[in-house]
């Protein structure tokens, strides 16, 4: 899943062009805005018909029905959002760890509208999330963000084959643009840093590594070279516990690579990301990003975010009392969103930080 | 989007990215009529290559019996279905392509198996087309009730649907085998390649949760050897080597001369564009010619004629190639038959295989009288 709301995708595609250029989006919800529908999924993109029932209420549709503690309900008469203001918090924490944290309400709501990626395959054809509720809170050393939309069922899993996740992202660029194209193309001060939160991510942070058994109750296997399954005690082959040796890492091939999507032993459920034109989408090498998903009953309430002075020496680093540029993009896991198959900011945003008063 | 020459179709079409054939092209040739279903193959795959945690429900390699067979469930009979006509003008495809038919938004036509798809590999297995009620099935070639077995891998395919389809550019071809592989740094899990797959080649790993495939064991073909699956093949249905394009088709290099000279060697499902490099001699006991056109393309009917003059004897050149098959562990990149021997070099020039056409044969006496003993069989 990505990671980049701008372009996960390759040059060569991006060549094939002729697609309009908007990144979707009308500026007004889109389709999403103000219904309280929920949608079946359209039957070509049924491949997968266990979970065509699991469907969201459409975008900011849902969240009505899904009013939370932060005033949700109002978000449909918002307006959409051209700048996204970053409120002091006066010293102290960003509560990144607590979606749920009281403090929060300093920060005004804002309505970022997304839309559909049909800038460059693949694409998503149709947006299922129009809008997130945005509020955003530093402290001088942090700068975070409360994300939260409505989703008619939490995709936590990606075990199975078709199993794919909710996530949201938050993309920092040096300006604010008008067109979601140009984001993180090649060039000197176009690099963007991105932070991800991944629902399946929160779900091994908060319950341990989602092994194989969670998809497959049943699973049961004597022999994984190099270890044997203790059947007198019927203990069984778990991870992360049971990989401890080179020996036996070597046969998780992407944990034994540091590929960071098959990390067993996560420590937060958020990803530091840096692009810098199209298909680059990279870990960072530090990743010392964080947030925490909660899980409301009917749809995400995420707080993540990053350090403001970077880390890594392509990351944007930012100061109070100035102004970026900032869009934002989620997946729905039931609609098999993935990568570029996502619902990003059809533009990016102006990012007002607030000044720390002397 | 860039035009390419695909020969199996005899036209250009559309791909994701320029034509870029490899210095030379890693392929094979699997002889359907001999195949066992011993599932050697299989098993020599998975316990090298797909053994850990994750990846419990993988074949890289796997042997289907057809018509009903399938890894995973029905994928040919799903993408072909997806595809719609696939009529051919001679030699010349005049359908579409998975390119062509990309779907608004996508790259390729595609779809994504669930677990389950995965979960009946032996589906269908040694099941004959139709129910047999009657002796008259048996009596004739080709026959009226059949099955074969199809044994099949990772095609590394020219214009790979798996490669075309990652937007993170993770899946890769190597230019100096043309071995399709998967970057398991880059990859992120997004199983574009997954859907992408026409063959269902690519799979999602449950633990590491991206994506992995046949590695064509890149590292036992770097050094001259066959891969695993190919090495330990009980009936020696496998021809392994380097295969050109048609027009510098090498006559010498047993791979060329089964596809390009006698083509007697087909692709799987040519139709849908990849330009497989995984080559397969049709069975010849197969009373279906239209089903037999849609697995291999319109060259079918010749391949099988062409095979059984060779049956008859009347090509020792195209038997010698075939008893060549697995003879060594090296890879045979020329061969040569003269008088009653088929020889095999390896890409030093080393002769690596020597093998009679005819297999010698002893008839010895029931009764030895040196030993006042009857013989049983062999002892
Ligand atoms: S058979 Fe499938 S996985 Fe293999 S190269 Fe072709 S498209 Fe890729
Ligand atoms: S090892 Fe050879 S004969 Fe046995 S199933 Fe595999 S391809 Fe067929």
């Amino acid at each position: 899943m990505t990671d980049d709301p701008v372009n996960e995708h390759e040059t060569e595609a991006e060549k094939q062009g002729d697609v309009a250029s908007t990144g979707g989006g009308d500026g007004d919800g889109g389709k999403a805005a103000g219904a309280v529908t929920v949608k079946e999924l359209p039957a070509d993109s049924a491949s997968h018909p266990n979970r065509r029932k699991a469907i969201v209420g459409a975008g900011v549709g849902a969240v009505v029905v899904a009013a939370g503690a932060y005033g949700l309900s109002r978000l449909v008469q918002e307006p959409a959002a051209k700048e996204i203001d970053v409120a002091y918090t006066g010293g102290e924490s960003v509560p990144l760890d607590d979606p749920n944290s009281d403090l929060w309400s300093k920060a005004a709501s804002a309505k970022a509208v997304l839309g559909p990626q049909n800038v460059a395959t693949p694409m998503l054809n149709e947006t299922l999330i129009g809008a997130l509720s945005v509020r955003a809170l530093h402290d001088g050393g942090t700068i975070g963000f409360l994300l939260e939309w409505g989703v008619e069922e939490e995709s936590d899993l990606t075990i199975e084959t078709d199993q794919f996740r909710d996530g949201c992202a938050v993309l920092f660029a040096p300006k604010a643009q008008d067109s979601f194209r140009m984001m993180g193309m090649p060039g000197p001060g176009n690099a963007v840093t991105i932070v991800q939160w991944k629902a399946d991510w929160q779900r091994d942070v908060d319950k341990g590594f989602q092994d194989i058994t969670v998809a497959f109750p049943n699973a049961s296997t004597d022999f994984y070279p190099p270890l044997i399954r203790d059947a007198h005690n019927a203990v069984d082959i778990t991870v992360p516990d049971a990989y401890i040796s080179a020996q036996a890492t070597y046969r998780l091939s992407g944990y034994a690579v540091d590929n960071f999507q098959s990390a067993i032993d996560r420590v937060a459920p958020v990803e530091k990301i840096f692009a810098q034109g199209a298909g680059t989408v990279t870990t960072a090498a530090t990743q010392d990003a964080s947030g925490s998903g909660l899980w409301t009953g009917n749809g995400w309430r995420v707080a993540l975010g990053k350090n403001m002075q970077g880390a890594d020496p392509e990351e944007l680093s930012l100061e109070a009392g100035k102004t970026y540029g900032v869009a934002f993009a989620a997946w729905l896991g039931a609609d098999d969103n993935a990568g570029a198959r996502k619902n990003p900011s059809p533009n990016v945003l102006k990012l007002n930080i607030e000044a720390v008063a002397q | 989007m860039p035009e390419v020459y695909n020969w199996q179709l005899g036209r250009k079409m559309t791909y994701l990215y320029p034509e870029a054939r490899p210095q030379r092209q890693a392929g094979a040739v699997f002889d359907t009529n001999k195949c066992i279903a011993c599932q050697t193959c299989t098993v020599a795959c998975k316990t090298t290559w797909t053994s850990g945690k994750g990846q419990e429900y993988m074949f890289w390699n796997n042997v289907e019996s057809k018509p009903w067979g399938s890894y995973p469930l029905a994928y040919d009979a799903k993408i072909l279905e997806k595809l719609g006509a696939q009529n051919w003008d001679g030699d010349t495809y005049a359908g579409k392509t998975i390119f062509e038919a990309a779907p608004k938004g996508d790259r390729v036509l595609g779809y994504l198996p669930t677990d389950l798809d995965y979960a009946y590999p032996n589906k269908g297995e040694d099941e004959t087309n139709v129910t047999i009620d009657s002796e008259k099935y048996l009596l004739r070639l080709p026959h009226d009730a059949w099955f074969f077995y199809l044994p099949r891998i990772c095609n590394h395919c020219t214009y790979p649907a798996c490669l075309g389809a990652c937007p993170r550019t993770a899946v890769f071809k190597r230019p100096e085998d043309g071995i399709v592989l998967l970057d398991q740094q880059r990859c992120r899990g997004y199983r574009e390649c997954v859907q992408a797959c026409p063959y269902k080649k690519v799979m999602y790993n449950h633990v590491t949760r991206i994506s992995e495939k046949c590695v064509l064991c890149f590292p036992a073909v770097e050094k001259g050897f066959l891969t695993r699956c190919m090495r330990t093949c009980i009936g020696k249905i496998r021809t392994f080597g380097y295969v050109n394009p048609p027009d510098k088709a090498d006559p010498e290099n047993p791979v060329d001369f089964l596809v390009h000279v006698r083509k007697v060697a087909l692709p799987l499902l040519p139709q849908m564009g990849t330009e497989p490099n995984v080559y397969y001699i049709p069975p010849i006991h197969v009373g279906n010619e239209r089903f037999l056109k849609m697995l291999f393309g319109p060259g079918a009917p010749a391949a099988i004629d062409t095979y059984r003059q060779a049956m008859e004897g009347n090509d020792p050149e195209l038997l010698g190639v075939l008893v060549l098959n697995v003879a060594s562990d090296r890879i045979i990149t020329k061969f040569k038959v003269e008088g009653e021997t088929a020889t095999g070099w390896d890409a030093d020039g080393n002769v690596v295989a020597q093998v009679p056409l005819k297999e010698p044969t002893m008839v010895r006496p029931a009764f030895d009288p040196s030993v006042s003993v009857y013989r049983y069989n062999i002892t």
